[in-house]
């Protein structure tokens, strides 16, 4: 019992200190741009996580939810005049409701269930981008957000969306409901004889799992300001997250925040000193983890000590 | 009035039938063993118990309560308890797997429940922190028949425990199964292919072919010819 607590008070304060940190970053270090990128892929993959850890569904087209917060947000505004912030929560609900529309998809497993999400978010993208939806989406000529642009309020509002995905991630980590989720993911049909309810469980972490890409997607429109439909539907976004969460190591709070922090500062790095061997080194270093460290970086840790928050 | 009854039960895999018309009941804090050869459809009845499988046809009653088309997970927190051929979750610790043995109850609960249980098996108390996975065969059927345990079941139902375990485990299995069960005072509905476990019942089915072909009290198993025949080797 006490045990558990202070696991839980070790995650707050993890939490709390990285918040800290990306909210004094800003003061002392001037490339504001990077490290709302930094946050932004933090929150991103640890809302990945919340599926693909805690269930073992693997959601290539998690971009798809990313693009949809993005364009709801910014049509709520420029269409209906919503203000900033109820649209990016709303962002975030048209995600949910997309991920209700894609709940099907549950019922495929391993590859197929993340080739069918792939194809979907390429759908979502080709109807959003669909020049006969010009006067609604603006089709494939992009959205422009600067009568509300504001740069230090967006960078904010990332900073509590990763916040909010911090603190779902570890409500996974420490609850019955997240163990409920990992029974599933090691076997659904014992997890039911457990009494667990499998359909409604997973069903919750992938809606949640949306919302918060969706949130991301309605801050990072919010921040950028002027975008297309390819920026926030690049399926380089869904990889991104995917490796940064395997890097780090799937179903715990630091795996994703040390994936995404390395690789993606590796990347700005290597990308902008020696770009010529980025690729390379970028594609070495992800062969090497998968072959000496499959299940992340924390499990480095995890030889050591048998808990890792 | 029965604890579990299960009345003309037809079921199977999509459009294969393999149970035909099967009626068995367990009364309250009995033990009854379902024998029958491989293939003969004892998993099926028992998933289909567990509503795990369609049913075709027929009912299943839960202390008087029609549970034929009821959610697993519901029909898990009426106290019916079942542990398949496998049984555990390899990927997480001893501890969580008890923890999730009983799902549906407050933390409170659970809490005593594991204690209680550790206390039943030492042994599962000095591997808490570990894998599942890397327990010994015998160990992960403790830990199932623990996990099983967690929730304070009525009825228990185990698929196989025997599968894979040497003679001396079997025994020992048998042994644990015997004194829980004079603790606890659950009911045992067990589908085994191993005989050993003939004398631990009250009560036994023998299914071939999907239907009941025998049943009745030892006594009655024992002396009948296609049991001995089946299982002790008698012709006569």
């Amino acid at each position: 019992m006490r045990k558990k607590n202070i696991r839980l008070i070790i995650g707050i304060i993890l939490i709390l200190v990285m918040t800290a940190l990306f909210a004094l970053l800003p003061k002392i270090y001037n490339n504001n741009f990077l490290l709302f990128n930094i946050m932004l892929y933090i929150a991103l993959a640890e809302g990945l996580n919340l599926i693909y850890g805690f269930t073992g569904y693997l959601p290539f087209g998690y971009v798809g939810f990313f693009g949809i917060g993005a364009y709801s947000a910014s049509l709520l505004i420029l269409l209906l005049h919503v203000g900033v912030v109820p649209a990016i929560l709303l962002g975030g609900v048209a995600a949910s409701i997309v991920g209700i529309i894609l709940t099907p998809l549950l019922r495929l497993s391993g590859a197929y269930f993340a080739i069918a999400n792939l194809a979907a978010s390429q759908a979502i993208y080709y109807i959003i981008s669909n020049p006969h939806l010009e006067n609604i989406t603006q089709g494939p000529y992009g959205i422009m957000l600067s009568s509300v642009y504001d740069a230090t309020a967006s960078y904010n509002a990332m900073l509590i969306v990763m916040f909010f995905a911090f603190m779902l991630v570890l409500f996974f980590r420490q609850s019955r409901f997240g163990l409920s989720l990992m029974a599933i993911r090691e076997d659904s049909i014992t997890a039911s004889v457990a009494g667990v309810n499998v359909v409604l469980a997973r069903t919750i972490a992938w809606l949640l799992s949306a919302f918060v890409a969706g949130l991301c997607g309605g801050v990072f429109a919010w921040y950028t300001s002027v975008f297309y439909p390819e920026t926030v539907f690049s399926l380089n976004i869904s990889i991104f997250a995917i490796v940064f969460v395997l890097f780090g190591g799937a179903a715990t709070l630091i795996g994703p925040l040390i994936g995404t922090v390395i690789l993606y500062g590796m990347y700005n790095f290597i990308g902008i000193s020696t770009p010529q061997y980025f690729q390379l080194i970028y594609g070495l270093l992800i062969v090497m983890l998968i072959m000496f460290l499959p299940n992340g970086v924390v499990s480095l840790f995890k030889k050591v000590k048998d808990y890792v928050p | 009035m029965s604890l579990l009854e299960v009345q003309s039960l037809e079921s199977g895999y999509k459009i294969l039938k393999v149970l035909w018309g099967i009626d068995l009941n367990v009364e309250q804090k009995e033990r009854v063993i379902l024998l029958g050869v491989n293939g003969a459809g004892k998993t099926t009845l028992l998933k289909a118990i567990m509503g795990l499988l369609k049913i075709f046809n027929g009912k299943i009653y839960f202390e008087g309560k029609d549970i034929t088309h009821l959610r697993t997970d519901k029909r898990v927190k009426l106290g019916i308890a079942y542990m398949s051929e496998i049984g555990i979750f390899p990927n997480l610790t001893v501890d969580e797997n008890l923890e999730l043995g009983a799902f549906f109850l407050d933390s409170k609960l659970t809490h005593q429940r594991k204690q209680q249980m550790y206390e039943y098996f030492q042994d599962l108390l000095s591997h808490k922190k570990a894998l599942a996975g890397s327990l010994s065969g015998g160990q992960r059927k403790m830990l199932g028949i623990a996990k099983l345990l967690m929730s304070n079941p009525k009825l228990v139902v185990l698929d196989e425990p025997s599968n894979g375990l040497s003679p001396k485990f079997v025994k020992l299995i048998i042994n644990i199964l015997d004194d829980l069960q004079n603790k606890e005072q659950f009911s045992i509905l067990i589908a085994e292919q191993n005989i050993a476990f003939l004398d631990f019942a009250q009560r036994g089915y023998v299914i071939d072919n999907g239907k009941v072909v025998v049943s009745g009290n030892l006594s009655d198993l024992k002396s009948n010819n296609i049991v001995k025949k089946a299982y002790f080797g008698i012709e006569n």
